[in-house]
Formats: structure tokens, sequence, C-alpha cells
């Protein structure tokens, strides 16, 4: 995966808008590693508020999901596939949402070949994922969660489902 | 008085220090060819004119450049880049140079992505193709980052179009950059690397600085890269753009130097122009070393993203670099249309109800529908709710959201993709050219024959709307209308700029209103009975437009307001009521009515109604011919003919 080489002015990484995701039933089970979200600042505005100017395509991006400025733990634990799949997650939530309940999607398979999962058990994977999604979906705190603690959710289901 | 032995003596001594002299200044000067000789790898490279190669001079950045003395220098500006001191304007210099840093060992420690080897990469391989370093002294590097980099099986490249939006002034002209096509075996298209040229703006600068500085070239431009996720996340579901895909066709050699130059590039800096030397001139020039190919030959005033299209999908024979259709991509905006309008009547009318309440995704109605109904509604649910949200449903976080709910349903039904046709449309290849200008005889009650001369640079209006435009829409800039009377030039019309915003593809659910505004600025003739009449003037409108599917038409009215100069009965504030209608009455034929309800704000202005008809026939691509009608106190009937360049 690409790092992006060019930091623009806007320090849209780590805004001091970091946000603490402190979800317990989105925990990881043990062995799952640390909470990126967390621990790695991902969520705190990977795009830059949108105003007029930023969202012209004149400007320059730089946008690789890169281990964050701020990481609280060692840079070495926000690093790799784990964390490159947490910043994927939040970037793209929406459409990973939404193939999960279809079972399928471009957004999906990125998500498992950034994680390496084998082909075989992908759809095993997506059913189990599929199930918690449609759990937390259904409790009413989710309509009020941040995209930091809806992206930590799925996260979770995924790193459980392809450590069970 | 000298006598002949001293003449002889002085005449030795001369004699002997013009030698001496003679001596110094040869020696001197073979000193300095020695000094200055090339190694034997430099001689036959400049014995093969590789410093005035096109593709060298491509590397370097070079372009014919100054209004006046055109010289030939390199339009980057970041003098690190080059490793002559004097690289930037002798393509010479710059190769000795080069050749001369390739030359160097690799010190113990020394990280091999430092080596100029790595560093610029496409000079390297370009020239060991032409030079042959392996027989050479020349050391061989290993260049972990571009290899990382570059992506390993390389399938491919592309070219991205990008289309405008026009709630968006930023995006109007569209963007392109290029994609970098790994093997699907191990990356998804979502993975795959893209380079892309913006410039390099400052959070603070607000909107007139923007214009400003990006016009006068006040920016640094420069390439950046990333993956192509975050553009097509970005483009696709925020700013509601789609993006066509042309793939290209180039041989592996071709594909390596692209991309190699595409990665000495990125650290490269230059003035940005929005005009005329901003994405699409740098992505352009990226294929000026490859076949000899010039895309941006010419004055080049401007240079948009659809001119770089179109040129690149002209090339022909041996040039020919496209292969096929482009691969579209819509965005969340069109994807929703076009799911929408393929619902059937049962479907969209389950649709409707859930939007006016949500609660009805457990009714009756909507279980009863086929499983695969229940797929389709539910998806075009949620591509709805995504368009009318701002930043995404992810990021709305109140009570009972209806996306959620939606969401849920779809969650508990079994899994599934919902069948819908595949959809495309017309990518911006297949438009006509971007500039047009016309003539035309006129015949006004007042004052009689005249002959008017129109240019308009870009873009588009209600009538020549085209692929990747907005239908029924407008948009252009500096749209000048000139007028021959008597022998005198008067401006009929000189727009600054005019958008005119209509959605024919509106479903008038809550948050896609059919809205319609307008926003022009510019000079124009008050009135048709006085030809001097020209007041300068801004305008604003704000409606609604109402498709008529059957005819590819729209109908509206708005409201709105002029604030100009004032002239003999004018006011400066004038609060206006349009009604209008475009459509396309048969295949290649569009009319545009409307009439204008004018009254000043002052006691002592005139009230007036202006009447608009024209008739527009597409005699092909680029040629057109147009019949008007305008009542505006005199009347005035016109013929034009008009070429699109």
């Amino acid at each position: 995966m690409f790092i992006g080489k060019k930091l623009i002015g806007k320090s849209f990484v780590l805004a001091a808008s970091m946000t603490i995701a402190a979800v317990a039933q989105a925990q990881g089970a043990v062995g799952t590693g640390p909470n990126p979200y967390r621990d790695c600042g991902i969520g705190a505005a990977l795009f830059p508020t949108v105003n007029w100017a930023a969202v012209s395509s004149n400007v320059i991006w730089d946008i690789g999901t890169t281990a964050v400025i701020s990481a609280t733990v060692s840079p070495q634990t926000c690093q790799g596939q784990n964390v490159a799949a947490a910043a994927f997650i939040f970037e793209t939530f929406d459409s990973l949402a939404e193939e999960t309940a279809a079972g399928k999607g471009e957004h999906i398979a990125t998500l498992f070949n950034i994680l390496e999962v084998e082909d075989a058990r992908r759809s095993e994977v997506v059913l189990s994922v599929r199930a918690d999604m449609a759990d937390l979906v259904a409790q009413g705190r989710f309509d009020t969660m941040s995209k930091t603690e809806k992206a930590e959710s799925l996260y979770f289901a995924v790193i459980n489902a392809i450590n069970s | 008085m000298l006598s002949c032995y001293h003449l002889k003596k002085l005449f030795m001594v001369l004699y002997k220090s013009a030698l001496l002299l003679i001596l110094f200044f040869c020696l001197n000067g073979i000193g300095k060819l020695y000094a200055n000789t090339p190694s034997d790898i430099a001689v036959s490279a400049l014995h093969q004119q590789l410093d005035n190669d096109p593709v060298w001079l491509a590397i370097l950045g070079y372009e014919s450049q100054g209004v006046v003395f055109r010289r030939n220098y390199s339009a980057i500006n970041f003098s690190s880049h080059f490793l002559a001191s004097d690289g930037r304007i002798d393509p010479r210099a710059e190769l000795i140079a080069t050749l001369e840093a390739f030359h160097q060992a690799l010190l113990p420690g020394q990280n091999p992505d430092n080596h100029p080897q790595c560093i610029y990469r496409a000079r390297y391989i370009w020239l060991d193709e032409k030079l042959a370093f392996s027989g050479s002294e020349i050391p061989s590097v290993q260049c972990n980052a571009y290899d990382e980099w570059r992506t390993a099986d390389l399938k491919g490249l592309s070219v991205l179009f990008v289309g405008g939006f026009l709630e968006n002034p930023a995006s109007y002209y569209g963007h392109t950059m290029m994609k970098l096509n790994g093997p699907s075996e191990r990356l998804t298209d979502l993975q795959n690397s893209t380079l892309n040229f913006g410039a390099n703006i400052s959070p603070d600068d607000g909107i007139v600085k923007y214009l400003v500085k990006g016009v006068s070239g006040r920016y640094t431009g420069a390439f950046s890269s990333a993956e192509f996720v975050h553009y097509a996340n970005n483009y696709g579901q925020v700013e509601h753009r789609d993006i066509w895909e042309y793939e290209l066709d180039l041989t592996e050699s071709e594909r390596t130097l692209m991309v190699a130059l595409m990665w000495e590039l990125l650290p490269a800096e230059y003035d940005y122009y929005f005009f005329n030397k901003n994405c699409a001139f740098r992505i352009a020039m990226l294929f000026s070393a490859l076949r000899g190919i010039d895309l941006t030959s010419g004055p080049n005033l401007w240079y948009s993203p659809q001119n770089l299209i179109s040129k690149l999908t002209a090339l022909a024979d041996n040039q020919r670099l496209v292969m096929g259709q482009p691969v579209y991509h819509p965005s969340r905006q069109s994807t929703f249309y076009f799911r929408y309008y393929d619902l059937n009547a049962e479907e969209q009318s389950v649709f409707r109800l859930v939007v006016r309440s949500s609660s009805e995704i457990d009714a009756e109605r909507f279980a009863s529908l086929p499983l695969e109904s229940r797929h389709r509604v539910l998806d075009v649910l949620m591509d709805y709710y995504q368009y009318i949200s701002d930043h995404g449903q992810s990021n709305v976080a109140v009570p009972d959201n209806p996306y959620n709910r939606v969401l849920a349903k779809r969650l508990v039904l079994p899994p599934g993709q919902s069948m819908f046709p595949e959809f495309h449309a017309p990518g911006p290849h297949a438009g006509r050219q971007m500039s047009y200008v016309s003539v035309s005889y006129v015949d006004n009650t007042s004052y009689g024959n005249a002959v008017r001369l129109r240019l308009r640079p870009a873009y588009y209006d209600a009538l020549d709307y085209d692929v990747g435009h907005v239908p029924a829409s407008a948009l252009h800039m500096g749209d000048i209308d000139l007028l021959v009377l008597d022998g005198k030039t008067r401006v009929r019309q000189a727009s600054l700029m005019k958008i005119e915003s209509v959605n024919m593809r509106a479903t008038g659910l809550p948050g896609d209103s059919r809205r319609s505004w307008l926003l022009e600025a510019g000079a124009f003739q008050e009135r048709l009975d006085d030809p001097d009449s020209t007041v300068a003037r801004i305008r604003g409108q704000f409606g609604y437009g109402f498709p008529l599917k059957s005819v590819s038409a729209v109908w509206g009215g708005r409201v709105g307001g002029n604030l100009q100069s004032r002239y003999q009965g004018s006011d400066y504030l004038n609060a206006t009521l349009t009604t209008f209608f475009n459509g396309h009455i048969a295949p290649r034929v569009r009319v545009s009515l409307s009439s204008e309800f004018r009254v000043g704000v002052s006691e002592d202005s005139n009230s007036r109604r202006i009447d608009q008809v024209t008739l527009r026939y597409e005699v092909y691509k680029n040629l057109d011919v147009r019949l008007g009608y305008e009542k505006n106190v005199s009347t005035e009937i016109s013929l034009s003919i008009g070429a699109y360049w």
C-alpha cells in the first residue's frame, strides 16, 4: 500500500479532535491486538472538513493511511495491516456496511486483501460479520454512535471473525 | 639609438615571450578541455544527440515558454530537481551531470533509495536503453522504494476523467488523473495507485484569494500519489462526481518509462495556473515521452480535462493510445437516479411510502414484495439517503435515523446482490469541442440589419449541453457577443460568468428537490432598441424546474433580481420573475424559451417583459445553426452559424 508522499497544509490526519472510543462491546477478544482507533488516533478527521476549496480536485491530497502522528502507543503498534484495515474501515464504512448487508462487494474484497484473509474463508467471515452487524445496527444506540465508534465495532467484528 | 645586436636581442625576448604566452593559453585551453571532457558514456550520449532528444526534454519538463520571445526551459521550478546548476535551461549540462551522478558508487551505509539512479528513475531507464549501462562502469543500484511503489506485475495504466458538479464551483471543468492498474488476482481496483496533479492551497485562502492566485500562477503545483479508494470515495460518494476511466494501450517498455517518470516527478514543483498549466496539462505532458506524441501544442490559452481526453482519444495509427470504451464509475447520485428510475411501479410506490414513513419498512406492503424486489428497494433507499446526506450516513448521529432502519432490514434479509441492469453514460471523448464561435445575421425592428460575432471559450449553455455536462443547464465564462452595426462594434454581451443549474433527473423527494438557480455577471445590452445601452449587471435567480421526461425537457420558474448600472429608464435594482422551458424536440433540435418580467424598485423606472426563443439545430457534432427571436422593447430575429473548437 502506498503512503502518500506529499503533505499539504491541511493537518487532517490528526486534528485536535482525536476521538477516544470507549465502547466496551466493541473491544476484540483476547489476542485481537490494540484498538487502532483509540491507540493510534484513527478516526480523527482522515478527510478534512469539507469546505468549498478543499473539495476542489485541484488540491493536492495526501491521504495515505499511514500511522498517525500522535499515537499513544509505540509507533510499531500503529503500523501494519490491522491499522491499515482500521483506517480503511473508517474511510469507507458506509460502503462496507452496505456490502456486508448484501454479502459481497469490492470494499469487502479490499478489506480482506489488506488483512490477507484466504479466499476459502472469506464467505464464512462475511456471514459472521453480517450477523454481528445485524445485532449492532438493531440496537437503538447505533443511531447516535459516532463514526469512529461504528468503525471500531465493525473492525472488531471482522478481527474476531478472522480469529475465530 | 639601438644597435642591431640590441634589436636582435629585443626581438628574441619578445619572440620567446610570445611563445610562452601562446604555450600558456594552449595549456590552459587543453586543461579546460580535459577538465570538461565527459566520460566515454557521456561522449556516446552527446554523439547520439540525446541532450536534444524529445524524450530527454520531456523527462526534464522542458516547454516552450514566453509570450513574445519563446524559449525552451523546464517548467519544474524546484532547483533541487536538477543536477547541473543550469540544468533547468541547459539539457546538455543536465545530461552530463546525470551520467556523472549515475557513476557514483554506493557508499557503505548509504540508503540506495537516495542514489541518483533511484531518484531519477525515468532518466536511468531511458538512458540505459539508449546507452546500455550493463557494459559500462555505472554500478547497478537496487531501488527498493521505487519497486514497492510501482506495483509489481503492473497490468496497465489508465487516464481518469472526473466530471464536474454544478453545486461545487471548484469542480466545474472536471479533473484528470492517472491510475496504475495492478494484477486483479492480488489487488482490487480500490487498492491501485494513482497519480494526481494539483495546487498546494493554503487552508486560509478564501475564494477571492483562491481565484486570484489560481489564475495568476501564484500557487505551487505538484504531483501526489494515493490509493484509488480515496478518490473513488471522495468523488463518488461525497462530491457526486462521475468518473470515466480510459485504459491505455502501451508497450511494456512504455509503461515502465511512464511509471518511472511519474515517480521521478513526484517531488517536482511547478507554477500552477488554473486555466492552462493545470492537472490536465501536466498529465498531458507525461505523454510527451512516448512515440513523439504532443498533446499540448498550440498557444493553450486554456487547457481543460476535456481537451486532454479529446486529444488523447483522437490519436490514431501508431500513436493510438486508448483502448475501447471507457469504464464508467458512477457517483452515488448517478447510481441512485439510474436505479430509482429502473424500479417498477410497485417498487417505486413502496419506496416512496418508506421515505414518507420509515415504519413502512416493517409493514405488510413491503413484506409482500418478492425478495429480489425488497433487495432492490432497500438498496435504492440506501443510495437515496447517502445522496441526500452531506458527508455520508455514518457521520449522521441522530435518533431514529431512517437510513439505519433500512440497513438493519437489509442485514436481516438473506444476503444477495440486487439485480439492476448495467448502466453507462457516454464519456467526454464522445462530446463536442469545448469552445464556441458564431456569426449571426440580425434583423432588428429599431436599427435594421446588423451582424453579431460571438466567442465563448468554455463551456456550454442550455441548448448545447453535451456528454459530461448537466442537462438543460448552463456553465460558461467569458462569453462575448459583439454587435457590428454601421461600421461600429458594440458590446451586446460580455458575460464574465454564468451558471444555470437545473436538475432534470431530480425525483422531487425530500432532499432531492427540483430547485433551479442562476447566477450571472457581466455587461449586457439593456434594451434592443438602443445598441449603446450596455450596462454592467449581476443577477441571481432561484426557483424550480420540473422535468418532462417524454421530451427530455424541463420547465419552471424563478424569482430573482438584477443589480446593474442605470440607463435611461432602467433602474439599478430590479426584481425579476422568469418562466423557462428547455427541451429536446427532435433528434438534433433543441428549443429554449424564456419570459422575464422585470420591474425596477424606483418609482420612475420602467417595467418590461423580455421574451426569448431560440431554436438550435445540430448540423454535426461541432457545427450548429441557431434561429433566435427576442423581444426587449424592440424585436430582433437572428440566424447564426456556429462552430465548436
